[in-house]
């Protein structure tokens, strides 16, 4: 049965129908057209669909629609428009954290939830941070440079 | 008071053919280069133009601002008429004049020249006189009378002249060809004692960047096209059956099914003996052998009806192991007596050797060892995927989707349809990862969206989802491999016996191709004098194994590794010393009795990571440590067990044997556009190794052009010749050097006026000899090296391995880009690690036990190590830039380093991968 939810879509207060079991991944990237959350094992255990929703990372593909009445959702087209973001693409950039691409977009997100909370992270906590997204390309090395260099460089706007 | 410095730019570059002085250098020109070492040390900087004035200008400008830039209008008539309109200029006591193309010179050396007192001062090194020269301005008149047919080299040697020795080879060189330029950074880089030596290795960002980090690059499941429907496979549950029937659910309007019938011409998968179906005929070979689609244009709807298919099996008797393959009495599955492939190979008398040791005549000893390692799935993040449009109007078929090899899908569909190859069009999208696992997988795929597009009129998506991709799709094949080995009383390898059996799966595929490289890696990188290999690909009824990122020679490298360490141990030897002896040197034979013709520069790897790791103290160390501890009972609540263990190992580049020159056949194409951009017209592609970029940094470096005027799309079978596969290590080595070789006529054809095209073909090398029936010669055209130290930390209770330190050093020619480099090396090292610790899939009567991401693991940030990898600088004179095959060495070495650092830290031997906590703990009762 399908049902109003109204919350906060990259800054934007939107109203959708749908059923309320709806994955939040499916009403991203089918009814919304916001492709840049990916989907790459559809069981919340690798991270390709991470978004922000009320300042928490999560697994998109865990989110029932239904559950989101009221709160604030954050994906990668929202955030690729911010000063931040532009921190961390020159970072992730600069380390060459970048390969297939895949996992990039969730990764950019768990970064950017893991600045918000510890502007500062070791090197020790940004592995922490990253642990729910999954990159079969990198080895990771890179990607953790690339946080703490965006951390560095990019200090007060976290 | 400051000396000014004269730069001479007004030469014509004949011999470059582009403009030299604005060739890229480390991410700059030659000219910024050649002015660099004068920016500090001089007041004023002269830059003296002529040919191309404006564009020097406008350059300078751009990257230089503070220069003086003069026009020597009189430029035809020589440097020398440059020299005099340069000096016309100086305002100092004294002055350098320095040529604008010799941009390797140390800041030191104009600062060194200054502390000399004299009328005309020159460096010197290596005995000859070099660049800059600083001169006294009283000289300035006498020079500026001196006739114009004359020069500077001429008047010095005529006034005297006192010299600076300054050991610096860099002010002897100026360029006037790539290849000088090339030549003279490494030069540079020697004397530098930098790791990874060129600056054109030096890294550039990578181009698909932008696209990827903001989430906008186009992966196949982002696309739309209009009209789309969706495809769901409807497979076998059953490991080997003849289907008895099949009952479908009644179909809705706009909803069909496609199977064998569909396929309009043959309903085989075109990979090397076309022995897979497209769609399952009368039996069933294994647990999700696909049988129909059901498409429609509701996603849901079209689960929902895939679900409510019926079908009735007839169960056959099936193989699950390669034991039972090779049972007798075995039902027979596939190849002959469940053989799809056998080959051996071998020089020498090894069973005799062998035997002889074995009676100990000699006082030598043979040592046996069975290694066997398990499947590992390449888990690219983003799953297989494609969509298949048909053109009614032009009765053509396009295929869009995640994929390595647009030409190996457009043959495939040109068996299966039966069509002439040019009526299909393949198009590569942005391809998130595949390891290999998007070799030959997609041309299965191909086939059936393809059959389902042509059957709907629509476009049709084919996009698996997870736990489908894991459990239907190719893996890594599953070894098992066998030695005898005999070694004589100084610790020599004087023959070896290997048996090698791989589980192939359900259809051949790929096997045969991949159990000839798990044989010829198999002696691994040491001098066997006599040798004797034998393998198999076995048939079960299990999904069928293929290409993964090394394509056999993990498994090789695993079991040959491991062995050494055996067998040292057993000799009271160390390991390092085991192997120093054995490990072949430039001029050896390589295991097929090829040669390698180039440095083996395994002693110099192996000294890196020593020493930065501090093997040799901690490998004794961590031994006594765990074996004073003594039984594993005793280890309750202790700290972990360490252990520190070595691997080397080599990694054929490339196709085997004839393979480029017989059935590749490469073809690349660089376009020259009218407004002066460069197209690269190449059938490879980027998967995330980084070709997007690596491919344009060659041409860009070959043509002296800025990376932005070279473009490289993902390649479109219209528009893009047949380049090959990007598979095997071998696309920078093979094509990237066509490309160099296109670029470099490209440049001498440059003043051609409208668009330009070079073609080039592959020349196979004379010196690589190869016969493909006896498997004697040289099986590849060069190998990389690698020696790999890893450091591990094993819990004495629960046997979990923490891997806390790798180290690696890897010769793979000359590196392209060292930061995407570095990238390659640190993915295929934790893949490595994984393959042999944590991704564990095993098999129960023919069905996976691990099947979604939550039951098969790989490492996780927290899993993965620190890596301190360096390279050295091995320029291959048949790759582009000296590089050769990288992509897959980084994966082979990390198991058996990792895998001698368990038994290091337990004092026990393994001969298995992945190193399970369950295993390990069998292993440590058995060794106690």
């Amino acid at each position: 049965m399908p049902v109003d939810v109204s919350f906060v879509l990259n800054g934007k207060p939107v109203t959708v129908t749908a059923d309320p079991l709806e994955r939040l991944l499916d009403l991203l990237r089918v009814e919304l057209g916001l492709t840049g959350t990916k989907e790459g094992c559809g069981e919340g255990e690798c991270g390709a669909c991470a978004v922000i929703v009320d300042g928490e990372l999560a697994d998109s593909c865990l989110v029932a629609v239904g559950s989101l009445q009221g709160s604030t959702v954050e994906t990668i087209e929202g955030f690729r428009e911010t000063e931040r973001f532009r921190v961390l693409e020159k970072a992730y950039a600069d380390a060459g954290a970048v390969q297939c691409g895949f996992c990039t977009p969730g990764m950019i997100m768990a970064s950017e939830a893991l600045l918000r909370k510890n502007p500062r992270p070791d090197a020790e906590a940004v592995r922490e941070g990253l642990s729910g997204n999954l990159c079969r390309c990198t080895g990771y090395g890179m990607i953790v440079e690339a946080v703490l260099d965006a951390a560095e460089k990019g200090s007060g706007s976290w | 008071m400051k000396p000014d410095a004269v730069i001479l730019a007004a030469g014509l570059s004949s011999r470059a053919g582009a403009n030299k002085l604005l060739f890229p250098l480390g991410g700059r020109t030659v000219i910024e280069a050649s002015i660099e070492p004068f920016l500090s040390t001089c007041g004023r900087i002269i830059v003296v133009g002529g040919a191309r004035f404006e564009e020097l200008k406008s350059a300078l400008a751009r990257l230089s601002p503070g220069v003086e830039v003069v026009l020597n209008d009189d430029y035809l008539y020589g440097m020398f008429s440059s020299v005099k309109a340069g000096i016309r200029r100086v305002g100092s006591d004294r002055f350098f004049i320095h040529p604008g193309d010799c941009p390797l010179v140390p800041a030191s050396v104009p600062e060194r020249l200054l502390s000399v007192r004299a009328d005309i001062v020159l460096p010197v090194s290596g005995g000859r006189t070099g660049h800059p020269v600083l001169i006294d301005s009283r000289l300035i008149p006498e020079i500026l009378a001196t006739d114009a047919g004359s020069n500077l080299r001429a008047f010095i040697a005529s006034h005297g002249f006192e010299t600076v020795e300054v050991d610096s080879p860099g002010i002897l060189l100026d360029i006037d060809t790539r290849g000088d330029l090339e030549k003279a950074e490494r030069n540079l880089s020697r004397e530098q004692g930098r790791t990874v030596a060129d600056a054109l290795a030096r890294s550039v960002p990578k181009v698909d960047n932008p696209e990827k980090l903001s989430g906008r690059a186009g992966y196949i499941a982002d696309m739309p096209f209009p009209g789309m429907l969706h495809a769901k496979t409807v497979r076998s549950t059953r490991p080997r059956a003849r289907i008895l029937s099949i009952r479908l659910p009644e179909m809705p309007g706009g909803y069909f099914t496609v199977d064998r019938n569909d396929i309009p011409g043959r309903n085989r998968v075109h990979v090397i003996l076309d022995d897979q179906p497209v769609f399952a005929e009368e039996t069933v070979n294994y647990i999700g052998e696909p049988i129909m689609l059901v498409v429609g244009p509701s996603k849901a709807k079209v689960l929902e009806l895939a679900s409510a298919v019926r079908i009735e099996y007839g169960d056959l008797a099936a193989v699950f192991t390669v034991e039972e393959a090779e049972a007798s009495g075995a039902p027979i599955v596939g190849g002959e007596n469940n053989r799809f492939a056998e080959y051996r190979y071998g020089r020498g008398e090894a069973t005799r050797v062998i035997g002889e040791a074995a009676s100990g005549v000699s006082g030598s000893r043979v040592f046996a060892d069975e290694i066997s390692t398990g499947y590992q799935e390449h888990v690219y993040l983003e799953p297989q995927g494609l969509v298949g449009l048909y053109d009614r109007e032009r009765d053509r078929i396009e295929i869009h989707g995640s994929m390595q090899c647009p030409y190996y899908i457009r043959n495939a569909l040109a068996i299966a349809f039966g069509w002439e190859p040019g009526r299909f069009r393949v198009v590569q999208t942005c391809t998130g990862g595949g390891f290999g696992g998007k070799e030959e997988y997609p041309s299965l795929l191909a086939c059936q969206a393809a059959a389902a597009a042509y059957k709907t009129g629509k476009p049709v998506a084919l996009i698996l989802d997870r736990a489908e991709d894991i459990e239907c799709t190719t893996k890594r094949h599953p070894a098992r491999i066998g030695f005898r080995t005999a070694v004589d009383p100084e610790g020599r390898v004087t023959a070896m016996e290997v048996e090698v059996r791989l589980d192939a799966g359900a259809s051949l595929g790929l096997s045969g191709v991949v159990l000839q490289r798990t044989m010829f890696t198999a002696p691994g990188v040491y001098r066997v004098p006599n040798l004797a290999v034998h393998g198999v690909a076995l048939a079960t009824n299990s999904v069928p194994a293929g290409a993964f990122r090394g394509f056999g020679a993990p498994q090789a490298t695993m079991a040959i590794e491991i062995h050494m360490d055996h067998i040292a141990s057993s000799l009271g030897m160390s390991p390092l010393e085991f192997r120093k002896r054995n490990m072949a040197r430039k001029g050896d034979l390589t295991s097929t009795g090829g040669t390698y013709a180039f440095d083996v520069p395994l002693e110099a790897l192996a000294e890196r990571v020593i020493a930065s790791s501090g093997y040799r103290a901690k490998r004794v160390e961590y031994a006594s440590a765990c074996l004073a501890r003594g039984t594993t009972a005793a280890c309750n609540g202790l700290a972990p067990l360490r252990g520190i263990g070595m691997s080397f190992f080599l990694h054929g580049c490339g196709f085997t044997g004839s393979g480029e020159r017989d059935h590749i056949k490469a073809k690349v194409r660089l376009a020259r556009r009218e407004d002066g951009t460069v197209d690269i017209l190449a059938a490879n592609t980027d998967m995330g190794q980084g070709l997007l970029t690596t491919f344009r940094k060659i041409v860009a470096s070959a043509l002296g052009l800025p990376l932005e005027r070279v473009s490289f799309e993902k390649p479109d079978t219209d528009r893009v010749p047949d380049s090959g596969p990007t598979v095997a290590s071998r696309s920078i080595m093979i094509d990237g050097k066509l490309l160099e070789d296109a670029a470099i006529e490209l440049k001498s054809r440059w003043d051609e006026p409208g668009e330009i095209v070079v073609e080039r073909n592959y020349r196979h090398p004379d010196r690589i000899r190869w016969d493909d029936s006896s498997f004697i010669g040289d099986a590849y055209p060069t190998h990389s090296w690698g020696v790999n130290i890893v450091e591990v930390a094993v819990d004495p209770v629960s046997f979990e391995i923490t891997v806390t330190g790798v180290w690696a050093a890897y010769d793979v020619g000359h590196a392209v880009d060292e930061r995407i480099m570095r990238g390659q090396v640190e993915g295929g090292i934790l893949q490595g690690l994984g393959y042999a610790t944590i991704e564990v899939m095993e098999k129960s009567g023919g069905r996976l036990k691990q099947r979604t991401m939550t039951d098969y693991v790989i490492p996780t940030s927290l899993d993965a190590p620190p890596i301190e990898s360096s390279f050295i600088d091995n320029p291959y004179p048949d790759g582009p830039m000296g590089a050769k095959g990288a992509g897959e060495l980084p994966l082979v070495g990390a198991a058996p380093a990792l895998a001698s650092a368990v038994e290091n830290a337990l004092q026990a031997r393994v001969s298995r991968i992945p190193l399970t906590p369950e295993y390990l703990m069998k292993a440590v009762r058995h060794a106690g």
